[in-house]
């Protein structure tokens, strides 16, 4: 290897050999130098947190499961069914079967509404793409982590669990704390 | 079950049976001690071997003679997945490969592919991406200090890792919306602004760090017990590693100042100051210390990046790469049709084949693209240092120690996310 | 008429010399070179190019201003850029004005992901908008029809779907109304477009502008998976593509194939798949119990079967219907002559042919082409309606007569659609063909003789006035033919040779052939229209009761379908084995056949639908593959060997039919051998010599004319005439009664009686009259009336055309109810008011 980077360079200062009369030294003296980092961090007191009573908040940005979303005026959902979040999905996590809106059943608010609506969380990665996919924001990355189940095909999410809201929120933190 | 040896050999037999080790002889020692060779099986379920490892250990009494590291057990086939995705959806396939060093994972494809596009990425997303890159570099430092000095008995350096990498796995919970797999760096820039707040916090982290850096070296540099366990252990010359590929801190230990952010610089490093810490020796000592030197270096390089962060996009401003803005799909026909093609077909890429090197807390991790001008890469193919790392392995320990073994394995640092694939 | 050969010259294409055919357009021949130039009105299918749209505009050096690609013929030495910055601008433009009134519909448009104007604006547009006033407004979504739904706020005004109506189908319904802006694609007056082949359109659109309604929001691009196989649906065994998501076919596409369907289908190919998923398809076997048919367990259908038909031995019949491929065919005459000894295996709907008449009518030497009728010089359509029999050959008769001026003969009792682009026509009485071919005989031979020869004039007034039809004509129809060209190809029905006189009408027509196209000369010669999709093939493979595999001659001959009926109404037929066919719905004589059905011990019928005869009779009944499921061989009539390959999964309990022949034929003692499909057709090729040597992979796609292959060598030799003939009969005089056509329509199929989009397709019987007779008789137009003959009646709906010959009524067959084979008697009905 020809190239050199000249001063750019830093050569780590090297320890003495084990053992010898420094060792002896180094079993007291350094270990207690040790003990005084232990200590000093001692009394910072504990970060964990009981949970599940307790729950570590999550910022604005963070994806947790997903939620599709109504339109607040008229209550009819935001999603037209138009499969561009199975599209995007790295994980084809993601199925949708559209149907079309007739003024018997109007479900959406354009033509088409989605169906089936369904996201394999088993599968998720969580990714975001869907989310980014969307054209009408109908799909958002919601801020729940707990998804565990005893059952793969308990998580499988339809459209109507995915429309209601969380039945315990996350709590959330600002953008700036 | 029955133990008919006539049976026809399974698949899995056969591979087993086709390991081979050196032919080995016990050592004639003249007196009446049986020096019986031994083969030991150590993982792929150990706790030293840091993921799904096995290796295929012959040893006499206690000194390793012969080691072969077999892998594969957590491959997931994401080069071939990454083949069958459209290069926006490859990414966040691709930096599930080394879990701990996504953020490279991710910016080596980026890099790869917008090579092969010629797309200028804007100045404020190379920073960004060096910010992020710097800290996932720490936190993967961070990562191996914990768990290596665990191997070697320290059990209350693993916590205190563990908390400050909370705080960069926090930094960038805020910036990306993930802890982990972040999908941040894209092909054109970055997914989003840093959010507001954030520079201050991770003004606090880097004020911090170097302090932290000091108590960890304070706890380990001069432990009798470490020094015993690393200083002058199983070191391996220059020449060796560079004849096996071996690239980052494990080169750098022998002195070699190989480091692709200053011998080729990317992403504007060149205009940071940092400096390459190299050791002298080569053995483990050396190995362990120009990981945590450079921890220093990229507190330096991410404070730097911080105070110099130009403003402006921090996404290409080309149409056809970068998904327009989101206000325009209500209103502008072009950006609809733009953002829907992107979505679901994604941009196509000239043809052509490209090697992207960039420098991984584990050494050199280039990604290899060949693009046949379709949306979908024909081949995807990372040259992962961990993978080309553990070949050292076998050359470092010979003739040492089985424990020795066990503290040269931390010090190597592979990540078998990474290996496998 | 010889196809074009044109030279091939050298042009540039930014910088890169390329040949092409001179005359090639400029948009098509850029391609050669792998330069791709972007274009939405320009659809070579669709004949002269418009230059509507402006995409495709280039530079070409020495011209100052630029060029639409699409629409200027490449010379020698042409320099053509399409990368400089006055070609991006203006496609910049073009997009830029074509985005301006396009609808914001991308995620709710069913043409996402596979549309064209999204494709070029991604590919050659503006990344942003300028435009930020309101967009052109319409009432949408629309039907243009119960099949296709139109929003014209995405047309583009591309005129496509205009140039297909008005050029290639030539039904002339849709037209631009209004001006600028305001100007819209509809039918002149705003009835629904109702036309055989208006689904074409749908494909054709380059937006998301005509939609089909029954794909309506049913997938996207990237749900889907698109799987190449053919149509079953009429002889003209169009290549298809089905989509397929979730096991279910959910929309045909055309896979383009010059030599059989020119990338065309018909609505009935189009929409008939969605009878691949209603309820009312049988889905497992069926055994009568108690006088109901119910399901059980193949084991059980299967026994039963076995023991049916070893019960009857030789006295046991089977009939083929159309959609029988090759190897399940080929499989049936090896049960029934090789398990049961029994003779009787037919696919002809009515009478028998003598072998060497199939081997001359079929002879590779006079085998005609698909393709030929596009480029021959007379064309002559010979007791058959296209658009009705074989869809497919209706627009590529007209694509030859409109483009290469073709000149089109027309000869039918019945009118037909291609009169208006007709040279001569000639009606005759129905079922006069062999009349009609003998005078036609004497026509040419009297030209051949030359002019005013008095004795043979008074022959040929003679044989017209014996097929009912005008002499002056006749002579007319043959000098089109005799001064065209030796390029004569010769379109016939194989209705022509059904029936007791068939073989004379055969050799009529072999006469006629031998007078206007010369055996083994390219591009003349006859085509058959046969009455099922697989008619050519099944008789190939040895499914006619006088001819075994390869037409190699059998010992016994057996009973031919007709004769078979009449046999088991006398209760000589023990076991009836029916094959895709329903002879009450598909064959002639419905009295005869519903006396045999009810008289056999046993009814065994391989079906998709209970349709009204294996409803009411059959004791077993095996659930049949839809044609998506199937895997197997099929005979285009001009000789291409093609290949069916599933696209989806048999749902329930179906199998394979060819697995459940081959394991009838095993329980009956005679193991074929055959385990899997593909050892079927390996079965087929080794049986038939001159289908030796083929192979699957060989067929691949696009199939393969045998005909054209070495191995043709052995097709039987056989005389193709001239024969000396006797005199044809006369046709009936109608005295006051009506002499009865019957026709099948293209409608007139089970699928589009279940398909949901195809149901409002479904037919009624009708009573075509001429205005004269109808006058006579006191009728009007939509009178119901009562048509009987002999004591059978038929009730319909009285329909005034006056293309139809005076003194003939026309009533269709093939339908679920009041079918014309219901309807028996000497070819004379009378007509009464209801």
């Amino acid at each position: 290897m020809s190239w050199t980077p000249g001063d750019e360079m830093l050569v780590v200062q090297r320890a003495s050999p084990p053992g010898a009369a420094g060792g002896t030294y180094r079993a007291f003296g350094e270990t207690l130098r040790g003990l005084k980092t232990t200590m000093s961090r001692l009394v910072e007191g504990p970060k964990t947190i009981s949970y599940p009573e307790e729950k570590v908040p999550v910022y604005p940005r963070f994806r947790g499961r997903h939620r599709l979303h109504r339109f607040e005026d008229t209550g009819l959902e935001k999603c037209v069914g138009c499969s561009l979040c199975a599209a995007a999905c790295p994980a084809d996590c993601i199925r949708v079967v559209a149907a079309e809106n007739t003024p018997e059943n109007r479900v959406s608010a354009g033509e088409r509404y989605a169906a089936v609506y369904e996201i394999n969380l088993a599968r998720c990665i969580f990714c975001g793409y869907c989310e980014v996919a969307c054209p009408f924001d109908a799909i958002t990355m919601g801020h729940d982590y707990e998804m565990s189940a005893y059952n793969r095909t308990d998580l499988i999410f339809t459209k109507e669990m995915l429309l209601d809201e969380p039945l315990e929120r996350t709590p959330l933190r600002g953008e700036g704390e | 079950m029955s133990t008919d040896v006539t049976r026809p050999a399974s698949e899995y037999r056969r591979m087993e049976e086709s390991i081979t080790m050196a032919p080995l002889e016990p050592v004639e020692t003249g007196d009446d001690v049986n020096h019986e060779l031994l083969t030991l099986n150590m993982g792929p379920h150990h706790p030293a071997t840091h993921g799904v490892l096995r290796l295929l250990i012959t040893l006499e009494g206690e000194i390793v003679r012969d080691l072969k590291p077999i892998i594969g057990y957590v491959h997931t086939g994401i080069e071939k997945t990454a083949e069958d995705k459209s290069y926006w959806k490859a990414i966040p396939v691709v930096e599930r490969m080394d879990y701990l060093a996504y953020f490279f994972n991710a910016y080596a494809f980026c890099g790869a592919t917008e090579t092969l596009l010629e797309v200028e990425v804007p100045p404020r997303a190379q920073y960004l991406r060096v910010i992020h890159l710097e800290l996932n570099r720490i936190m993967s430092h961070l990562v191996w200090l914990g768990t290596s000095a665990l191997d070697l008995g320290a059990m209350s350096m693993f916590w205190y890792c563990f908390r400050d990498r909370e705080l960069i796995l926090d930094l960038f919970e805020q910036s990306t919306g993930q802890r982990m797999h972040t999908r941040y760096i894209q092909v054109g820039g970055v997914a989003e602004d840093i959010p507001r707040g954030w520079a201050s916090k991770l003004k606090q982290f880097t004020d911090q760090m170097p302090s932290r850096v000091d108590q960890y070296k304070d706890l380990l540099a001069n432990n009798e017990i470490v020094l015993q366990r690393l200083r002058g252990v199983c070191p391996l010359a220059e020449e060796e590693l560079l004849k096996l590929g071996v690239t980052g801190p494990l080169l750098r230990a022998t002195g070699n100042p190989w480091d692709l952010r200053k011998a080729t610089p990317y992403c504007s490093y060149d205009h940071f100051d940092f400096k390459i810490p190299v050791g002298t020796e080569g053995d483990n000592w050396d190995r362990f210390a120009v990981r945590v030197a450079e921890i220093y270096e990229s507190v330096k390089i991410i404070e730097q990046a911080m105070d110099g962060l130009p403003e402006g996009a921090w996404m290409t401003d080309d149409r056809k790469v970068a998904l327009p803005p989101r206000h325009e799909l209500a209103t502008s026909m072009e950006a609809l049709i733009h953002h829907f093609k992107l979505v679901t077909e994604g941009f196509r890429v000239p043809p052509g084949e490209v090697y992207f090197p960039i420098e991984s807390p584990r050494g050199e991790l280039a990604c290899f693209v060949r693009s046949d001008g379709s949306s979908k890469p024909a081949r995807v193919h990372m040259r992962d240092p961990s993978f080309v790392n553990l070949q050292a392995t076998a050359p470092m320990t010979e003739g040492s120690y089985i424990a020795d073994l066990i503290a040269t394995l931390a010090m190597l640092d592979p990540v078998l996310g990474g290996i496998d694939r | 008429m010889p196809r074009p050969a044109p030279d091939t010259i050298a042009f540039t294409v930014d910088g890169l010399e390329v040949n092409a055919p001179a005359g090639m357009m400029l948009a098509d021949a850029a391609k050669l070179g792998d330069v791709e130039i972007p274009v939405f009105c320009y659809e070579p299918k669709l004949g002269e190019p418009v230059g509507a749209c402006r995409m495709c505009l280039v530079e070409i050096e020495g011209i100052p201003k630029l060029q639409t690609a699409c629409s200027t013929p490449v010379r020698d030495g042409m320099a053509v850029n399409t990368q400089t910055a006055r070609v991006k601008e203006a496609q910049e433009a073009v997009l830029e004005f074509l985005l301006i009134n396009h609808p914001l519909d991308c995620p709710v448009c069913d043409k996402g992901g596979e549309c064209p104007l999204q494709d070029i604006t991604y590919g050659w547009g503006p990344g942003r908008s300028r435009f930020i006033e309101p967009k052109r407004h319409f009432v949408k979504p629309l039907a243009l029809s119960p099949l296709i739904a139109i929003d014209r706020e995405r047309c583009i005004l591309c005129y496509r779907c205009v140039r297909f109506s008005q050029e290639i189908s030539e039904d002339y319904q849709l037209v631009l109304q209004e001006r600028g802006a305001d100007s819209y694609v509809s039918t002149f007056d705003g009835h629904p477009y109702v036309a055989p082949f208006s689904g074409n359109i749908i494909e054709l659109c380059p937006v998301g502008a005509l939609t089909s309604q029954p794909y309506r929001f049913r997938a996207r691009p990237w749900d889907i998976e698109g799987s190449g196989s053919v149509c079953l649906g009429c002889p003209g065994q169009c290549n298809v593509e089905y989509t397929v998501r979730d096991e279910r076919v959910l929309r045909v596409l055309s896979r383009q194939h010059d030599g059989v369907d020119d990338g065309w289908l018909c609505d009935r190919g189009r929409f008939g798949y969605q009878s691949f998923h209603v309820d009312e398809r049988v889905t497992h076997p069926l055994v009568r119990v108690d006088g109901e048919l119910i399901p059980v367990a193949w084991d059980r259908a299967l026994d039963e079967a076995a023991a049916a038909l070893g019960g009857a031995g030789s006295d046991s019949g089977a009939l083929a219907g159309g959609k029988t491929t090759n190897e399940e065919g080929w499989l049936l005459q090896e049960l029934f002559r090789g398990a049961l000894g029994s003779p009787n295996v037919d696919s002809r709907a009515d009478g028998m042919l003598p072998r060497e008449l199939h081997a001359a009518l079929h002879a590779p030497a006079l085998q005609a082409t698909v393709p030929d009728l596009e480029f021959a010089h007379a064309v002559l359509v010979l007791d058959c309606e296209p658009v009705d029999d074989q869809p497919s050959l209706d627009l590529r008769i007209r694509k030859g007569v409109r483009r290469n001026g073709v000149k089109l003969a027309v000869a039918s009792s019945r009118p037909s659609s291609l009169d208006a682009n007709a040279a001569a026509v000639v009606r005759y009485a129905p079922g006069a063909g062999e009349a009609f071919c003998a005078a036609l005989n004497g026509a040419l031979g009297e030209s051949d003789a030359g002019p005013g020869s008095a004795t043979r004039k008074g022959v040929v007034e003679e044989l017209a006035e014996a097929a009912g039809a005008d002499a002056d004509a006749v002579r007319a129809l043959a000098a089109v033919l005799a001064d065209a060209g030796e390029d004569v190809v010769i379109v016939y029905g194989e209705r022509l040779t059904h029936g007791a006189r068939g073989e004379d009408a055969a050799r009529a027509l072999l006469n006629v052939c031998g007078r206007v196209a010369e055996a083994g000369h390219d591009g003349a010669g006859l085509l058959e229209v046969p009455a099922g999709t697989n008619g050519r093939g099944l008789r190939e493979v040895g499914v006619l009761p006088n001819a075994a595999p390869g037409l190699a001659p059998v010992s016994p001959v057996g009973l031919a379908s007709a004769e078979l009926g009449a046999s088991a109404a006398a209760g000589a037929i023990s076991a009836l084995y029916l094959l895709h066919v329903d002879p009450l719905r598909d064959l002639p004589g419905r009295a005869t056949w519903r006396a045999a059905l009810q008289r056999a011990d046993h009814v065994i019928a391989h079906a998709d639908f209970l349709s009204e005869g294996l409803w009411e009779y059959a004791t077993i009944v095996f659930p049949a593959e839809s044609y998506a499921e199937k895997e197997g061989t099929i005979t285009h009539p001009d000789g291409r060997v093609q290949r069916l390959r599933p696209a989806i999964a048999r749902p329930d309990a179906v199998r394979a039919e060819w697995n459940v022949i081959a394991d009838l034929s095993k329980r009956l003692g005679h193991d074929v051998s055959v385990l899997s499909g593909a050892m079927a057709s390996a079965r087929v090729f080794e049986a038939i010599p001159f289908y030796a040597g083929l192979t699957l992979d060989e067929l691949g796609g696009r199939g393969l004319r045998w005909p054209a292959r070495p191995a043709a060598a052995g097709w039987p030799a056989a005389d193709t005439g001239p024969f000396g003939l006797e005199t044809p009969p006369h046709a009936p005089t109608p005295n006051g009664a009506l002499r009865l056509g019957t026709f099948r329509s293209i409608w007139a199929a089970q699928e589009v009686e279940v398909a949901p989009a195809l149901k409002f397709l479904r037919q009624r019987q009708r009573a075509e009259l001429h205005p004269v007779d109808a006058e006579r008789m006191g009728l009007a137009h939509g009178d119901r009336v009562t048509v009987g003959s002999n004591g059978s009646r038929v009730q319909a709906t009285v329909v005034l055309r006056s293309g139809v010959p005076e003194g003939s009524v026309f009533l269709e067959a093939g339908i679920a109810e009041e079918s014309a084979s219901e309807l028996d008697g000497g070819g004379l009905v009378e007509v009464s008011p209801q």
